[in-house]
């Protein structure tokens, strides 16, 4: 160590701290997977969440599920593995239709999950209106409806 | 390399070459990117004309993780080699990258309210984003906060090579964890998933922020070095005043 | 005037769509004045302090 310049003393000494850090960073990152998820899908939901506790539920609205009546609208929420019914009454977003992604925070009750909001989420595919309707004419449509 | 570039001199000979050329590219990406942003391009099947919020929003985000890596890189150079040019690089590029971290936040709450139905969530990408919004902020803090500036340089140096460690976390917190946020539409495995009509104005916008950038930057450099020179004739003024005394 | 047609209503987004080029215009606009006049500042200061002190030299 002696015989090395400063400058290469001062470069060995932050590759150390960096190197250091990056593990901590690591390790703090993995500690946290579970916390730092912003919500779950109706699988995790029903598995795990108790009744009355305050969880987000996260998935696809399900085709021809939504119903509104009375007290507000109900849909099914699905990944497509389990689909729980959804109920809430509130300003639904602008994206929010049947296929589109959907995390709405709320409580599980029974079977049904109570939201007291909803947000939508969108995937990261970007066309024009005309380009959609081709690819679905053509039959090579992937996306949502 | 960096030693040849490093002296004062030949570096205000090589930015009063690049400083025209800048500004030129980012005028002319700036007027191009409004009309294909406003008026040569379609809206989105789902979200409609709000999808004109992401030329702005999308590479604001790009020049926000851009510019902090740069001054990381930087403050290595200071770091290790000591030379104060590579420290009034990052100084210089502090506020422009804090101002694209700021666009990123306040666009994509003005695009999130309408689309997800609220201004913001505590999900990783948008508190990693925040996250960078501060670390500039510290960093300005940190390397002004001194009475002789040069005080500040190490410590803000440090500062910027430990918040490194939030860039990739931005990058792929929407792959790493469950957000509300969407998935990378342009660099991202697969090729991009935007249409050839929405990627255009994107990448023409990003040209005139890098520009923008360059141009801020290189302004800022120049203004740094005569104030480091201007601080240098007073302290010999005020000591060969005493001396005459 | 007419809702939701029209170039600046955006098809009714026109609010946030405004808005948010607006924000980000108005943050670009306003660090490249300061860069400005922060930079024809320390300039003009450098210039009358290299002319005071040749002045200095010529009479001192």
């Amino acid at each position: 160590m002696a015989d090395l310049s400063p400058k290469m003393r001062r470069g060995i000494g932050l590759l150390l701290i960096l190197t250091a850090l990056g593990l901590a960073a690591m390790l703090v990152l993995s500690a946290l997977r579970d916390h730092v998820v912003f919500f779950y899908g109706p699988t995790d939901i029903q598995a795990k969440a108790k009744q009355g506790q305050i969880v987000r539920l996260g998935g696809l609205v399900v085709d021809d599920s939504i119903q509104k009546d009375q007290d507000g609208i109900r849909f099914q929420v699905t990944d497509q593995t389990t689909s729980i019914e959804v109920r809430y009454s509130g300003i639904l977003p602008d994206l929010f239709r049947e296929g589109q992604g959907v995390i709405t925070e709320g409580r599980l009750d029974g079977d049904i999950f109570q939201a007291d909001t909803v947000l939508a989420k969108h995937d990261e595919t970007y066309m024009p209106a005309e380009v959609a309707d081709l690819l679905k004419d053509q039959g090579v449509w992937k996306g949502q409806e | 390399m960096f030693d040849y570039l490093a002296n004062p001199t030949r570096f205000r000979a090589i930015t009063a070459v690049i400083f025209p050329v800048a500004v030129v590219m980012t005028v002319t990406a700036m007027c191009y990117g409004l009309y294909l942003a406003f008026f040569a391009s379609p809206a989105d099947y789902q979200q409609g004309e709000t999808v004109r919020i992401m030329y702005i929003h999308v590479p604001a985000a790009w020049m926000a993780l851009l510019a902090y890596l740069a001054m990381a890189v930087s403050a290595i150079f200071y770091l290790v080699w000591r030379h104060p040019l590579a420290d009034i690089g990052a100084r210089a590029m502090a506020v422009p990258g804090a101002s694209f971290a700021l666009i990123t936040l306040l666009t994509g709450s003005f695009w999130g309210r309408p689309m997800w139905g609220t201004w913001w969530v505590w999900d990783a990408r948008l508190t990693s984003m925040l996250i960078l919004f501060f670390l500039y902020l510290g960093y300005i803090a940190l390397a002004d906060g001194f009475e002789r500036p040069e005080r500040g340089s190490k410590p803000a140096s440090l500062l910027l090579i430990v918040g490194v460690i939030n860039l990739p976390i931005i990058k792929f917190s929407v792959d790493w964890w469950n957000t509300l946020h969407q998935g990378s539409s342009v660099l991202r495995f697969g090729g991009p998933s935007i249409d050839p009509a929405m990627l255009l104005p994107l990448l023409i916008m990003a040209l005139a922020m890098l520009g923008w950038f360059i141009c801020i930057s290189i302004l800022r450099m120049n203004t740094l070095l005569a104030q480091r020179r201007l601080t240098a004739l007073e302290i010999r003024g005020h000591s060969s005043q005493r001396g005459q005394a | 005037m007419s809702g939701d047609i029209g170039f600046f209503a955006m098809g009714g987004y026109g609010f946030y769509i405004w808005s948010s080029w607006g924000a980000a215009a108005g943050i670009l606009i306003a660090v490249t004045c300061h860069s400005l006049i922060r930079s024809y500042r320390v300039k003009r200061q450098l210039n009358h302090h290299i002319t005071d002190q040749n002045e200095g030299d010529h009479f001192g």
